[in-house]
């Protein structure tokens, strides 16, 4: 096997090829992984695409139950049973990614992430709630969002990440901070930011508009922040990509990134400890991240091509090779 | 306490006033007053041409007043008070309505800003932006200052601003739904209410507070708030959320209602009434009320047929309490 930082490569735990293959479904996408503990497994929930009365592509949420290691797939791919987004919300056209997480071990809460589009830039986003008892069924918090822009963060709030660190809860998350016209269409930039709350149910920006995470690189996009604690410290990953001609992945498409902080505000880049060679799911472009530790070993799920068009992959790592020094 | 309003008419009249800046074709809606001592100014939003998809873009304009049986128009500002906003920001698409309010000498301005969703022809969020002069202001960040909530999912719009017993009252609508009628998407918005101690942060109320009188096809907008002998009196207008533009059974009218705390509401549309209303101005619509005492006497400005397609007219208090 090539050394690859200690990372190890364990392919697309959803092929979306081979599960349409198999189960005669016709599934195109498969993006944004996010893992919930259910006890005796994993239940890894994931948005797809389809299209709506007018032929627009709309994200709906699903789900597929693992064994506890991720080597065995429990039943079949099933949708999240939520009510749509109403006739002018912020979700009306999809829900991506869609983020569950626990309050004292028992309720499970959702952050999603709405999107809604607009006539002069492609869309707006805007983050809602919901929640469940059973992982399948969620009761919407109404039907606006739960965070949305403010005077310094005007637009595009999404990709919630919710962490229990020690007595508070954070939301790490994106804000737009401009939409540019130099191009032939709009294009996007947003960065991470990071929100707190005392009780996970409600979140208060601290500081508008800060970004948390240095840039790497220019007119630089962050997106999707996820993180663990191990050893002491904070490890996030996230991907970022150049605002412009950034869709065929690529020198300006998504990649991921990763940063350490020992108090989860201040963040240092430490792009090194990732994988340095990349499989063929993942080759021309890596992103939408999602980190959980299990057992002794950091599990990174994350879209490669296309944005997730093949399904979703999952490399492994050792939390003791994770070279401490660097942090 | 009744109220009882005498029309002064159509006082600012677009077609008889000469020093309308060029670039203002039409409209003069949601008038609000500050007080400036020996005038008043009026805050209104008047449109420009509209744009290449012919969708107006509302701007915030002044014009200072001397308010009495005939209105003296003393000045038009000439240029809008508020830049619009950047590509993708709230208020790229118009700044409407505008509720402005002067505080420990300060101007501060609260306003609608549009957008313009895919599925339905605009959102609206609102804004803050504050002036030394009055004339032109600045604004307070390029996000919105009160947008959606889990239950205001959309449409937060028609602000009033008061300030009462040391804290900000911020009236305002938010939408209920979205319909298709007709061909046309329709929205019903109801009023509600938040407050503040800086003007900046809100905290809301979290319901509606004013009961229908149409059942649920109500919409309602301009809660503006009249705070005298120690009760709050509510003016608003109201219409149906289908049918309003062409039948003017369906259109807006005045209402009422008065509360000692602010939060619960005692809707009586009877008890502010009009002596008369004009052919050709006022017959059809009344709308956009905001009441406002100067040198002891208490006016309305209000909208009347059209919306402020002609202007903005006023009234007088005479049921012997002003």
């Amino acid at each position: 096997m090539v050394m690859n930082n200690g990372w190890k490569d364990r392919g697309l735990v959803i092929d979306l090829e081979l599960i349409n293959r198999r189960h005669s479904t016709n599934f195109q996408w498969a993006q944004g992984p996010q893992i919930l503990d259910m006890q005796t497994h994993f239940r890894l929930y994931f948005s797809s695409r389809i299209p709506d009365k007018e032929m627009q592509p709309v994200s709906k949420i699903y789900f597929l139950d693992f064994s506890k290691d991720f080597t065995e797939k429990l039943g079949e791919i099933r949708e999240v049973k939520i009510h749509d987004g109403l006739l002018g919300g912020f979700d009306q056209h999809g829900v991506f990614p869609f983020h569950p997480y626990m309050i004292d071990g028992k309720l499970i809460m959702a952050l999603t992430s709405g999107w809604k589009r607009m006539q002069n830039v492609d869309i707006d986003m805007a983050i809602g709630q919901a929640v469940s008892l059973d992982g399948e069924h969620f009761a919407r918090n109404g039907y606006g969002p739960l965070v949305s822009a403010a005077p310094n963060e005007p637009f595009l709030i999404g990709d919630p990440f919710v962490l229990k660190m020690n007595d508070i809860y954070s939301l790490f998350y994106i804000f737009g901070t401009e939409w540019s016209d130099n191009q032939l269409k709009p294009e996007r930039t947003y960065k991470i930011g990071r929100m707190r709350s005392d009780d996970g149910f409600t979140f208060a920006r601290t500081v508008e508009g800060n970004r948390i995470v240095p840039d790497t690189i220019k007119n630089e996009a962050q997106a999707m922040p996820t993180v663990v604690k191990f050893n002491e410290v904070y490890h996030m990953f996230y991907c970022y990509r150049s605002s412009f001609d950034f869709r065929n992945g690529g020198a300006n498409g998504y990649r991921l990134g990763h940063a350490t902080s020992s108090d989860g505000e201040v963040w240092s880049l430490s792009h090194t400890e990732l994988p340095s060679v990349l499989p063929d799911w993942c080759q021309n472009m890596q992103c939408y991240p999602h980190a959980a530790i299990i057992g002794s070993e950091l599990y990174l799920f994350f879209n490669g091509n296309m944005f997730g068009k093949n399904g979703i992959g999952l490399m492994t790592k050792e939390i003791g090779a994770f070279d401490v020094t660097k942090l | 306490m009744y109220f009882k309003w005498k029309n002064l008419g159509l006082i600012f009249d677009l077609d008889s006033l000469d020093d309308i800046p060029d670039w203002h074709v039409s409209h003069a809606q949601a008038p609000n007053v500050v007080d400036m001592g020996e005038f008043v100014r009026v805050y209104f939003c008047g449109r420009p041409a509209p744009d290449d998809s012919g969708n107006f873009v509302s701007r915030g304009m002044y014009a200072d007043v001397i308010p009495g049986s005939t209105f003296r128009i003393l000045k038009i500002g000439q240029s809008p008070i508020l830049e619009l906003g950047e590509l993708g920001e709230f208020d790229e698409f118009g700044t409407y309505p505008i509720s402005v309010i002067k505080q420990s000498g300060r101007f501060l301005a609260y306003y609608g800003g549009w957008s313009r969703p895919k599925a339905v022809p605009f959102d609206v969020a609102l804004g803050l932006a504050t002036s030394e002069d009055g004339e032109r202001f600045t604004k307070h960040g390029n996000g919105p200052i009160l947008s959606a909530s889990p239950d205001e999912p959309f449409v937060i719009t028609s602000p009033k601003i008061r300030y009462f017993d040391g804290r900000f009252v911020l009236t305002y609508t938010a939408g209920v739904r979205w319909f298709e009628y007709e061909g046309r998407k329709e929205i019903i918005y109801r009023n509600r209410i938040a407050f503040s101690d800086d003007g900046v942060s809100w905290t809301r109320l979290g319901r509606e507070i004013i009961q229908t009188k149409l059942g649920k096809d109500e919409a309602q907008a301009c809660p503006d708030i009249y705070f005298c002998n120690g009760e709050y009196h509510m003016f608003f207008c109201y219409r149906s959320s289908i049918n309003f533009r062409d039948d003017p059974k369906f259109s807006y009218k005045l209402g009422y209602a008065k509360s000692v705390d602010l939060m619960t509401w005692e809707r009586d549309d009877g008890n502010s009434v009009f002596v008369e209303s004009q052919e050709n101005w006022d017959s059809e619509m009344q709308a956009y009320p905001n009441v406002f005492d100067f040198k002891g006497k208490t006016y309305m400005v209000y909208l009347g047929n059209g919306t402020g397609l002609l202007g903005f007219g006023a009234a007088i208090r005479v049921d012997g309490h002003e």
